[in-house]
């Protein structure tokens, strides 16, 4: 234990006393941030899209094209974000000349052709038909859907209901009264922490996802510490000394313990500073997301599955390190395990709509994925039975990774040269037995 | 020296698929002793001193190592410097010595008191905190000595320990290893070079291919060697051949005479032959009796000699 615990130490402290952990420290935040508010950022940051109403209708002041003009002046009246009013632009005189939809369709490609790509011209909504059966066509300058396409849906959607309905007599208050009607449910469960169920309660799951990123982030990561850490130290040949003077079993958990550590301090301080700035907030919806992201002590479940993943894929990355001369070979033999780590995390973005799918409940049984997708479990309420074989499928499997490793890593780490990892594992079991 | 060994091998065998690397060897060192452990790239020396330490097992044979069947069971009281060096690079020598102390059971302050000690004393005392990548790689070498020694070993295991070093270094290791054997503790060392283990060991023990081919003091080894007799003058290799105790002779030509080469046969004196010339009234114009060395018992030792140049001075 001693020997484990200084082992410990000198990994943790070789990479607390970097500068690349405090760069990591004061990047992760920012990239974190920057992943939920640059999608934003950036929606709010394009122009406005152009666009060009060609009516063809011949229903005139009533018709469609007046109606989606009058409802795009309105929006962006309310001042709504840039991508979804687009700014009415006057129809050019090539287009106007245009009859049919087909015909339409012939100008605006000519009209595209001598606007130029940059800045790129305005799309063109053609409308013809009647309002029994309108045809419309969202002409674009590039072959992309444009997010103002169900906007302009909705908007003709609603002319054409109210004129299907001024049609049966209905006066424009009637007609009013009848689009602004509505039912709204809501919804209340005894598991919500305010009886109302909101998307505050959502949280948790969402939490359960962002776990699972993190254990994979932490693993790739990790793992790169370990293979590299422990690929040194055979290249250097630091690692006999290091196993006569402890058993191969210190050395390997020092070695991946010591990194867990550092991981748990830099994600600490990460979660004080996070839960200081959220106590100087006013009360509102951040501190309620943090109180419910804390209840039910889901932080308690996510260092615990942070820590019981890294074990177990720690281990077994360490073991398979000290075969490698190079980092290189390192890299080459983790690959396939690194990619292993994916079908939990697309397991777990799947179940964040169905966490009660039986492939889900199953898949968090199974020990390597355990780690990733029984948070998602607990969030949801899994039961008592559920959580207990999940966690002693997956000490058993990470007791069994750590022996598979330390044999590993015993044997790997005293062979020199290049070596066969079958025939050093069939042998380590032979010794064993 | 007490009775007890520490350190003791009985047939002990390591094979590798079908080859043996090492096979059948037994010898014993007595505690105190310095144990010169010699042989030739590819010996089994090696592989012998991981079998002592417990990183390999033997495939046959017993090993005893200061009272304990397996190094691993008494790592605390052994000093281990590999051939290659192994040490963090980016650690400093006191923190290199303090954590090596320490997993020995060495507490963290006295381990570096202990290493500042010793890397003042090897002239390093400017370098204690300067990483070691950093440093040369002699001083490297020094440092990693210091941390073998740091929790005063019982047994120290040296592998190949003068490789690499400067004449300079190489006569402060072995001041050192003396200084450690007077205090008590079991040097043992492996080397090609005869030199050092002629001024350091009390007993050598000398491997070829895996087998042991001398175990005994450095005299009895050099015993084991024919001295040599040059002799200059207007001789024949024949009238040498024919005087009694000569096994070999190789003549050369001098602008005046010859020189010629004499090997002696196994226990045979030099000043015999010599006597011996001179009643026959041979005209020796010059004589030099060159005692056998351990390089020319290992030469013969491990059948190398046919094989290998001869070594000025050695």
């Amino acid at each position: 234990m001693r020997r484990l615990f200084l082992i410990l130490r000198r990994e943790y402290l070789a990479y607390l006393l970097t500068p690349g952990f405090l760069l990591a420290l004061v990047t992760f935040p920012l990239i974190f941030a920057a992943s939920v508010f640059l999608p934003t950022l950036l929606s709010r940051q394009a122009p406005a899209p152009q666009l060009i109403v060609l009516d063809l209708t011949g229903i005139g002041p009533q018709g469609p094209g007046a109606y989606v003009a009058a409802q795009i002046r309105e929006d962006r009246a309310r001042n709504l974000p840039q991508g979804r009013a687009p700014v009415l632009v006057q129809t050019p005189a090539s287009l106007s000349t245009a009859q049919t939809p087909d015909a339409a369709g012939r100008a605006v490609q000519a009209y595209y052709k001598a606007f130029g790509q940059d800045p790129p011209p305005p799309a063109v909504l053609v409308l013809a038909g009647s309002a029994q059966a309108l045809d419309a066509r969202l002409w674009t300058p590039r072959a992309r859907l444009l997010d103002l396409s169900g906007q302009l849906e909705d908007s003709l959607t609603d002319w054409s209901r109210e004129t299907r309905l001024r049609s049966l007599g209905l006066s424009s208050e009637a007609i009013r009264a009848v689009s602004g009607s509505g039912v709204s449910i809501t919804a209340y469960s005894p598991a919500s922490r305010t009886g109302k169920v909101t998307l505050t309660d959502r949280l948790p799951h969402l939490a359960a996802l962002g776990v699972s990123y993190l254990l994979v982030t932490m693993i790739l990561a990790g793992s790169g510490m370990i293979l590299t850490s422990v690929v040194e130290e055979r290249s250097s040949r630091v690692i006999e000394v290091l196993v006569t003077s402890a058993h191969p079993a210190e050395l390997l958990l020092g070695k991946v313990l010591g990194i867990l550590c550092l991981f748990f301090t830099g994600l600490g301080a990460l979660a004080g500073a996070a839960l200081l700035i959220a106590g100087q907030l006013p009360q509102g919806a951040v501190q309620e997301s943090v109180r419910a992201v804390l209840n039910g002590g889901l932080l308690g479940w996510a260092a615990f599955f942070l820590a019981f993943g890294f074990l177990l894929y720690g281990s077994i990355f360490a073991g398979l390190a000290a075969f490698c001369e190079t980092p290189r070979e390192a890299q080459s033999l983790a690959t396939p395990l690194s990619m292993l780590m994916l079908i939990p995390l697309l397991l777990v973005i799947s179940g964040l709509q169905a966490p009660d799918s039986p492939i889900l409940r199953a898949a968090a049984l199974f020990p390597p994925f355990t780690p990733f997708l029984m948070l998602l479990r607990i969030a949801d309420g899994a039961p008592a039975w559920e959580l207990a074989t999940g966690i002693s499928l997956m000490a058993l499997t990470t007791a069994g990774a750590i022996w598979v490793g330390v044999q590993a890593y015993r044997t790997g780490a005293l062979t020199q040269g290049s070596a066969n990892l079958w025939s050093i594992l069939r042998r380590s079991l032979q010794r064993q037995g | 020296m007490t009775d007890a060994p520490a350190l003791e091998l009985t047939d002990v065998t390591r094979r590798f698929g079908d080859r043996a690397v090492v096979d059948q060897l037994s010898f014993r060192v007595a505690r105190g002793a310095v144990f010169g452990f010699l042989g030739p790239n590819g010996a089994g020396k090696t592989t012998t001193l991981r079998m002592i330490l417990g990183l390999v097992a033997p495939t046959s044979g017993r090993l005893t190592v200061l009272g304990a069947a397996d190094g691993r069971r008494v790592r605390d009281r052994i000093g281990f410097l590999p051939e290659e060096r192994g040490l963090h690079p980016r650690m400093t020598p006191l923190q290199a010595a303090a954590f090596l102390g320490a997993l020995k059971g060495v507490p963290a302050r006295a381990a570096r008191q202990k290493a500042r000690s010793l890397l003042e004393g090897l002239g390093l005392g400017a370098s204690l905190n300067t990483q070691i990548r950093r440093l040369s790689k002699g001083m490297a070498q020094q440092v990693a000595l210091v941390c073998t020694l740091v929790h005063d070993p019982e047994l120290l295991i040296l592998d190949e320990p003068f490789s690499g070093l400067d004449p300079g270094h190489q006569q402060a290791l072995e001041i050192l290893i003396r200084e450690r054997a007077a205090a008590g503790a079991t040097v043992v060392f492996s080397t090609h070079v005869m030199s050092h283990a002629e001024r350091l060991c009390d007993q050598v023990v000398l491997l070829a291919k895996g087998r042991k081919v001398f175990d005994g003091t450095v005299p009895q080894a050099r015993s084991q060697a024919p001295g040599r007799l040059i002799l200059e003058g207007d001789l024949t290799p024949e009238a040498i051949s024919a005087l009694p105790g000569v096994a070999e002779v190789a003549a050369s030509d001098l602008p005046e005479g010859r020189r010629l080469e004499v090997w002696l046969a196994p226990g045979m004196e030099a000043h015999q032959t010599l006597s011996a010339a001179f009643r026959a009234g041979l005209p020796v114009r010059r004589f030099e009796s060159r005692e056998p060395g351990l390089h020319e018992a290992f030469l013969l030792l491990t059948g190398a000699r046919a094989a290998l140049p001869e070594v000025e001075g050695a």
